[in-house]
């Protein structure tokens, strides 16, 4: 206390009389105090933040970049290699297989995209009220989701086998001409991982519409029905338009997740039959890893993330519309 | 108030720093490899190769015998590691400078495992100048082991490619294993006439099985009359698209399939839904390495389970590729170079090469080398097998890149539901061969 009188003093300060002054000098001490806090914490959350920055940037970013760098040379994988500029990208578009795989992975995108949100949608609006039993097939509808996609799709490979039990149904019910070789018919085996996609996911997007729901009032649905609206009315003029941001979000997800699918082709069908469900992510995984072809392997992959790159910034786009 | 003193932090950045730094060495200084020991005294080396059907490894009871023979105190340690990953798991080991002392392929270059890539990259050990590793490598062999002068590798054994029968299936349709080309499609359609499901099982959804179903086929149509095919084709004077031989193999495929030799359904076919008919007899051959009939005879104790060439247009055109596939080769970079050479000249003993055959179910490299009886297991390919006119190493292990092998296994199911042309499957071949 005496000392801070005399500090008071010295410094010009005459007591709290003088308020100007008086308030200068406090603000000086106080301000002098808060700095070493402000800075305490902002050192001290960056500790907490460095070893995540440290091993997002380390292995994830530097990874990417390494790739990157290596899909502008001829590696095998081992020993030297060689740069050799874009002759990589050339030779993948001049691939037959290569344009196959990238038009397999738009037409499997588009597929899941619509699919899991207008069936996912559907199933929300169908258990968002009045089913008592709502609850449990939420749960049920949701449980694949929770499943690793290498087992599902083991599963549904065995479920669509020329003489598994799909066929055996189908050859029960007399219609033998329906039980094809599903995966193995290029007619038949990209809408088998279709459905088999669609089915292990579409409990997400109903979780996503369920919680876009919550937020639709009920009182807008009522106060349509007392006016007059039909059932489709009242959802396409009253609930879709309250929906809209929760649709881009699905929506843009599951763009990003429909570009990826890799673990459902590659256990199903292994991108045959004759590429016929090559997708780039598989088509990846066997120049890299199977080929040995690292440098050209590393070009699809950079062509594959460029092109979820610019799904995600469709999404943020929206994203920014909606905010607008 | 307590008053707050300022932290250091300059001091424990620092601190914080240097330790950062150690343990970084540490880490950097850990290595799965061999333990580094002394050259005298006691040495530990690994052995790494694939798992196969999680039963006991034909390489552990070798290994065990080694370990427990050698004077010298070398003791090996063997590493199993899952098929689909081997080859992805060696050569990160090979990159990060920790790959195990001897390591299992594939000898060329012309397989998913193959030991000609580490050898171009200088991570192999030379083996030339040893006279036990020279003298382990069969006449019809040399093109697939040596580069350029070097040999870099060991066979192990000699794995047959055949049919793989149920001898006891083929007694109930009242037939035996064809001899000629038109025989086999003769059985195709009395096989099916019977109620059987086929004669032939193929896995076409598996591009490893499409194209060694060519290949066995290939082997009558193309490397009976010309076993230096391969060698034309390297020296550009050849095509498979212009290649009579290749172009029937193709269409034999077709003639297969249209006579009805395969399973319904076989271009989604796959070994879950082959092996349980083949081992109830109602596919009756399947096409794959003769190594694994002891593994489907398990799975069949009611049949016998044998091996058979598959026939070409005459029983005189029957070619067999008794492939040297299985092959073991040293870690340029290994702290224990010396050892690893005792167990793999320990490995060429001829007693040794034969026990590691009964285990592995192939033939052993003793027989092709010095023509010691065939096991009975092989007796319907001893034919084939001690003539070295009539058989050969499989011939994608010679090509220059594995996307070729890969371009005829797809090829084949393009074949098998129509997608392709026999012209567009050769000349797939032709693009992507590399050199």
């Amino acid at each position: 206390m005496n000392s801070i009188a005399t500090e008071a003093r010295t410094s010009g300060a005459s007591g709290p009389a003088e308020s100007g002054r008086a308030g200068g000098d406090r603000f000086g001490p106080h301000r002098a105090r808060r700095r070493p806090g402000r800075v305490d914490r902002r050192v001290a959350s960056w500790w907490w933040v460095v070893p995540a920055v440290v091993l997002t940037v380390g292995i994830q970013y530097f990874g990417v970049a390494a790739g990157s760098v290596f899909a502008f040379t001829d590696w095998k994988g081992a020993g030297a290699f060689r740069f050799v500029g874009v002759d990589n990208f050339v030779a993948a578009f001049q691939s037959p297989a290569t344009v196959q795989a990238l038009w397999n992975t738009l037409f499997l995108a588009l597929c899941f995209v619509v699919l899991t949100n207008v069936l996912g949608l559907a199933l929300a609006v169908s258990l968002n009220r009045v089913l008592k039993t709502r609850y449990l097939m939420r749960v049920l509808i949701f449980m694949p989701v929770v499943l690793s996609p290498l087992a599902v799709a083991y599963i549904w490979k065995f479920i669509f086998q020329p003489n598994g039990p799909l066929n055996g149904l189908l050859r029960s019910l007399g219609l033998d001409s329906w039980a094809v070789a599903w995966l193995g018919d290029p007619s038949t085996a990209i809408w088998t991982i279709v459905v088999v996609v669609v089915w292990q996911n579409i409990g997400l997007t109903m979780v996503i519409y369920l919680a876009g729901l919550a937020n639709v009032p009920p009182e807008l649905e009522e106060a349509a029905a007392v006016d007059g609206a039909s059932a489709w009315a009242r959802f396409f003029r009253v609930v879709l338009p309250l929906l809209r941001p929760t649709v881009v979000i699905a929506s843009a997800l599951t763009l990003i997740q429909g570009l990826r699918i890799f673990d459902h082709v590659l256990a199903l069908t292994g991108g045959g039959p004759f590429n016929a469900t090559q997708t780039l992510a598989t088509l990846v995984y066997k120049e890299t890893f199977v080929n040995s072809e690292f440098g050209y392997g590393s070009a699809l992959s950079l062509i594959l993330t460029l092109l979820i790159t610019v799904a995600a910034i469709l999404q943020v786009t929206l994203l920014r519309q909606r905010e607008d | 108030m307590m008053q707050q003193h300022p932290p250091s932090r300059k001091p424990r950045t620092a601190q914080l720093a240097v330790l950062s730094l150690a343990a970084a060495f540490a880490l950097a200084g850990c290595s799965a490899g061999s333990d580094a020991s002394s050259n005298d005294g006691p040495v530990t080396i690994t052995l790494a190769t694939e798992t196969r059907f999680g039963e006991t490894s034909a390489y552990e009871e070798i290994i065990t015998a080694f370990n427990e023979s050698n004077d010298q105190g070398i003791t090996v340690e063997l590493q199993e590691i899952p098929t689909e990953s081997y080859s992805q798991t060696i050569r990160t080991q090979f990159q990060a400078g920790n790959a195990p002392d001897i390591i299992w392929g594939s000898p060329g270059s012309g397989s998913n495992n193959a030991l000609g890539t580490f050898a171009d990259a200088g991570q192999l050990a030379d083996l030339s100048d040893e006279e036990w590793a020279s003298a382990s490598i069969p006449a019809s062999s040399d093109e697939l082991y040596y580069d350029d002068g070097v040999l870099s590798a060991v066979p192990v054994d000699v794995a047959p490619i055949s049919q793989v029968i149920n001898v006891t299936g083929y007694g109930g349709a009242g037939i035996s294993p064809a001899t000629t080309y038109d025989e086999v499609l003769e059985q195709c359609a009395d096989v099916r006439s019977q109620g059987l499901t086929s004669l032939f099982g193929v896995a076409g959804a598996q591009t490893s099985n499409t194209g060694l179903l060519a290949l066995e086929l290939a082997a009558s149509k193309v490397y009976a009359a010309d076993p230096d095919w391969n060698e034309q084709r390297a020296a550009g004077d050849v095509t498979f698209a212009d290649s009579d031989g290749w172009r029937a193999t193709l269409e034999s495929v077709l003639d297969l399939n249209e006579a009805g030799c395969f399973q319904p359904g076989v271009e989604g076919g796959s070994p879950e839904t082959v092996t349980p008919e083949f081992t109830v007899g109602k596919i009756l051959s399947i096409f794959a390495p003769a190594g694994i009939a002891a593994n489907l005879a398990e799975l069949a104790p009611d049949a016998e389970i044998s091996v058979a060439a598959f026939p070409g247009e005459s029983a005189d055109d029957t070619f067999l590729f008794a492939s040297p596939s299985n092959a073991l080769a040293i870690n340029a970079a290994s702290a224990h170079v010396d050892a690893a050479k005792t167990l793999l000249e320990f490995w060429m003993e001829p007693e040794n090469l034969d026990a590691f055959a009964e285990i592995s179910g192939n033939v052993s490299l003793a027989t092709v080398l010095n023509g010691t009886p065939v096991s009975e297991r092989f007796a319907n390919l001893e034919t084939y097998l001690t003539d070295p006119d009539r058989n050969a190493p499989l011939p994608n292990l010679v090509w220059p890149n594995t996307e070729v092998y890969d371009a005829l296994g797809v090829g084949v199911q393009g074949l098998l539901t129509g997608q392709a042309t026999v012209d567009q499957v050769l000349e797939s071949m032709d693009a992507t061969w590399q050199g």
